[in-house]
């Protein structure tokens, strides 16, 4: 009877149930709760290997059952999913189907024409939803994509007409998903109808334009009317309103409310309160997160810098100070952990870094794991379940010790599964569980959330680390980052998404723009609050010190102290 | 010049590893694009000088020891791949575990087990069967090749073999040099599997 001890069985096929695997260098495991794979039948590609005809390839699958590609014995890490061995298979550019390979019914067909990607040992996750990107310059597109993001959706400012129209075309290639956002400037719900209908994929209130309270209220109105997101930037200058006004202007209508922690703008010292709200969800970016030795005193020129502020005017620079408190920074963390917060996206040259909102996620994760161990971070309420099918019960007396499968689930959901739902796209992105586009990272357990071992769009190979063309095999030195096939000539429109209004889809904007790449409505984005989310729905009650902007909930002061260290960092980049 | 491509990657290997140089000048350690540029930069140095495949390697293993490196980085750099121009042409060079820094207790990236073993094929039936290879030539049957249909000179009772497969892991092979004789355990196939493709 054949049998394989358990660590030569992980170290041939991957791990398996039971088994912990390392993220990287930081502190956190993962522990294998399913294997779908079957124990003795791991479909392999390759010299002598059973994916082919006769043994486990489907010679007979119809054309609806055969797979365009497949993952095979891949440990996929996915919001709704859980941590599972499995296999997954792709077809049309979607995940059709997660678990096993086989000939019967319900298997996964691997047909004569099925591409097998081998990955056992290596880790999937959806690719990274980034929900707030500023994108002046084509440059950062690779950026995102090298770090594991294939969704952008843009910060606002894509107005006029006339530009966005054009930055679509400039789009037409690339191989991600894009949403751009377009800033609601007025008090005139119908001043941004006409940015919806060339559009728009949602609306942007931001205070440089006047985060007023009726602008708001117009923006969500004209949000409500056409069904899609808002996202708001607060009055940081406590010019028009302060916080109560903003809360009474959103008066329980869903806003995704942009670097809630203030210091990138808003309401100061207290934009915080808006974790208190159960309609609004909260996002944080990449500058603040985590909270280090260094992150208050960085922010006084990058604040300068991005808002257009003269640092020799004395009164520019004092506006800047008094919106940076280390307090409310160091509360941030914490609320994420909570729950409260559910969303990180990058707000990449707007103060953030496109290529960092995965890396710092995990980080994040690393630094509050071990703020729950300290004095600090004890006796604090867990945060929320993710929100999936429990199938696999926590093992009690696992002999590997604790995990942190439901820490590494919601701090995942962060950038995919979160910003997913609150634009109204989860339907096609934001997760792995069948239906979904097959926006795909792998990763090496030992480069998670670092660098991705290769980015899939749609299931086809688009970004990764290439290696020399000459080479008689693949990834011979020097690797580098750079476009696949997939985003080579012409395949980046036939497997990027255009994220519109169902205006812009009823207006016409398919013939308009002359596109080959899918135009996507967004749908569902009104009547969200919390209880919506997958993993992050804590509404935190918090009190902010007017003064010193001490963050205190229930009590008790909420805070993390800064690190000045961190995991995924200097021994993976060039410095 | 007329750079290829290819030269002017080695260019860019040149570079990272100068700076992997002065970062060591400095008494600083290297992080894993560093450490791996240097050990491909040795490579093709010791291409350049002359030297055999075999000696290429060993330079390529001892450009890097884990005192260099940062703490962990060791467990990044698990394989190594470049091409270098020998003096009999270009020939792919492989490093594995280039900085071996020994046994620590979980390597980044690392994988815990339990302790135990895994049953393959739970649950199904098996068949002890002898075969004898009958060719001059050296037969190697795969796990999961449906047995009753291996190469005609494998001798032993077919019967017994419908539906069944090696018993041995996935991706494993059997070998039967010419005239050799070996026992083997036969499990039943995975449903659907084994014999000629099942029709839907």
């Amino acid at each position: 009877m054949a049998r394989l001890p358990r660590d030569e069985y992980a170290r041939r096929y991957g791990p398996t149930t039971g088994d912990h695997v390392r993220l990287a260098d930081t502190g956190l495991e993962v522990r294998v709760e399913a294997d779908d794979v079957g124990y003795g039948d791991e479909p392999l590609f390759g010299f002598g290997r059973n994916l082919r005809s006769r043994m486990l390839q489907a010679d007979r699958a119809t054309s609806e059952s055969e797979l365009d590609f497949v993952f095979l014995g891949v440990l996929l890490i996915d919001p709704l999913l859980g941590v599972r061995k499995t296999n997954v298979g792709v077809k049309d550019g979607r995940v059709a189907a997660v678990g096993r390979v086989g000939r019967g019914h319900g298997e996964l067909h691997v047909g004569p024409a099925t591409y097998p990607y081998p990955a056992h040992g290596l880790i999937a996750t959806a690719a990274g939803v980034d929900s707030h990107v500023h994108l002046p310059t084509p440059r950062l597109v690779p950026a995102a994509l090298s770090a594991g993001v294939t969704t952008l959706i843009t910060a606002g400012f894509e107005e006029p007409p006339f530009g966005m129209t054009r930055m679509l075309a400039a789009m037409e290639t690339a191989p991600v998903n894009v949403g751009l956002q377009a800033c609601a400037r007025t008090g005139d719900p119908a001043t941004s109808t006409p940015l919806l209908a060339a559009g728009a994929v949602g609306l942007k209130v931001h205070e440089d334009y006047g985060a007023y309270p009726d602008v708001l209220d117009a923006a969500l109105r004209s949000a409500d009317a056409h069904d899609v997101a808002v996202c708001l930037h607060t009055d940081g200058l406590n010019e028009s309103c302060e916080i109560d006004d903003t809360v009474a202007a959103v008066a329980g209508r869903t806003v995704h409310a942009y670097h809630v922690e203030g210091s990138a703008g808003g309401h100061a010292p207290d934009n915080l309160l808006l974790v208190a709200q159960p309609s609004v969800i909260c996002s944080s970016t990449t500058s603040t997160l985590p909270f280090t030795t260094g992150t208050a005193a960085e922010h006084r020129d990058m604040i300068l810098a991005v808002h257009g502020g003269d640092p020799h005017a004395p009164e520019d620079v004092a506006a800047v100070d008094e919106r940076i408190h280390p307090a409310t920074m160091a509360a941030e963390g914490p609320l994420h952990e909570l729950g409260a917060i559910a969303i990180i996206n990058s707000d990449s040259q707007g103060v953030g870094r496109m290529g960092e909102t995965i890396r710092r996620t995990w980080q994040l994760c690393d630094v509050m794991k071990r703020w729950r161990a300290s004095d600090a971070g004890r006796g604090w309420p867990p945060g929320p379940a993710p929100d999936r099918p429990r199938d696999v019960p926590t093992v009690y007396g696992d002999p590997l010790g604790p995990d942190d499968n439901e820490r590494v689930l919601r701090y995942l959901a962060k950038y995919t599964l979160e910003p997913a739902i609150v634009h109204g796209i989860s339907h096609e992105v934001g997760s792995l569980a069948p239906g979904r586009l097959a926006d795909v990272v792998l990763w090496r357990p030992s480069h998670f959330g670092a660098k991705p071992d290769m980015v899939y769009k749609c299931g086809f190979e688009a970004w990764g680390p290439l290696g020399e063309g000459n080479a008689a095999v693949e990834r011979s030195e020097p690797t580098a980052y750079g476009p696949h096939w997939g985003a080579t000539g012409g395949a980046g429109a036939l497997l990027g998404t255009t994220f519109v209004s169902q205006l812009a889809l009823d207006e016409g904007i398919a013939a308009r723009l002359g596109t080959r790449r899918r135009l996507v409505a967004v749908r569902g984005t009104r009547g969200l609050d919390r209880g919506a989310m997958h993993a992050h729905r804590t509404v935190a009650p918090i009190e902010i010190d007017p003064v010193d902007a001490t963050v205190r909930l229930g009590g008790r002061v909420l805070a993390v102290d800064p690190v000045d260290e961190l995991p995924l960092n200097r021994r993976y980049f060039l410095a | 010049m007329r750079l290829t491509p290819t030269e002017q990657q080695r260019l860019v290997v040149f570079t990272t590893a100068e700076l992997a140089r002065r970062t060591r000048d400095r008494g600083l350690r290297l992080n894993a694009p560093e450490a791996t540029a240097l050990m491909v930069d040795a490579l093709h140095w010791a291409a350049r000088a002359g030297l055999s495949h075999p000696e290429v390697v060993d330079s390529g293993l001892s450009a890097v020891t884990p005192d260099d490196v940062l703490d962990g980085v060791a467990d990044l750099i698990t394989e190594v791949r470049a091409e270098v121009l020998l003096k009999e042409g270009t020939r792919l060079v492989v490093l594995r575990d280039p900085v071996n820094a020994g046994a620590v207790p979980v390597r980044i990236g690392g994988v815990r087990t339990p302790a135990g073993e895994i049953e393959l094929y739970a649950g199904r039936e098996r068949v002890a069967l002898r075969v004898t290879n009958t060719s001059t030539h050296v037969v190697r049957v795969s796990s999961h090749f449906p047995f009753e249909q291996v190469n005609d000179r494998l001798s032993f009772d077919r019967g017994a073999a419908v539906g069944r497969h090696l018993d041995i892991p996935a991706g494993g092979l059997v070998r039967w040099g010419p005239g050799e004789t070996l026992d083997v355990t036969l499990v039943t196939s995975q449903e659907g599997a084994g014999g000629p493709p099942s029709p839907r």
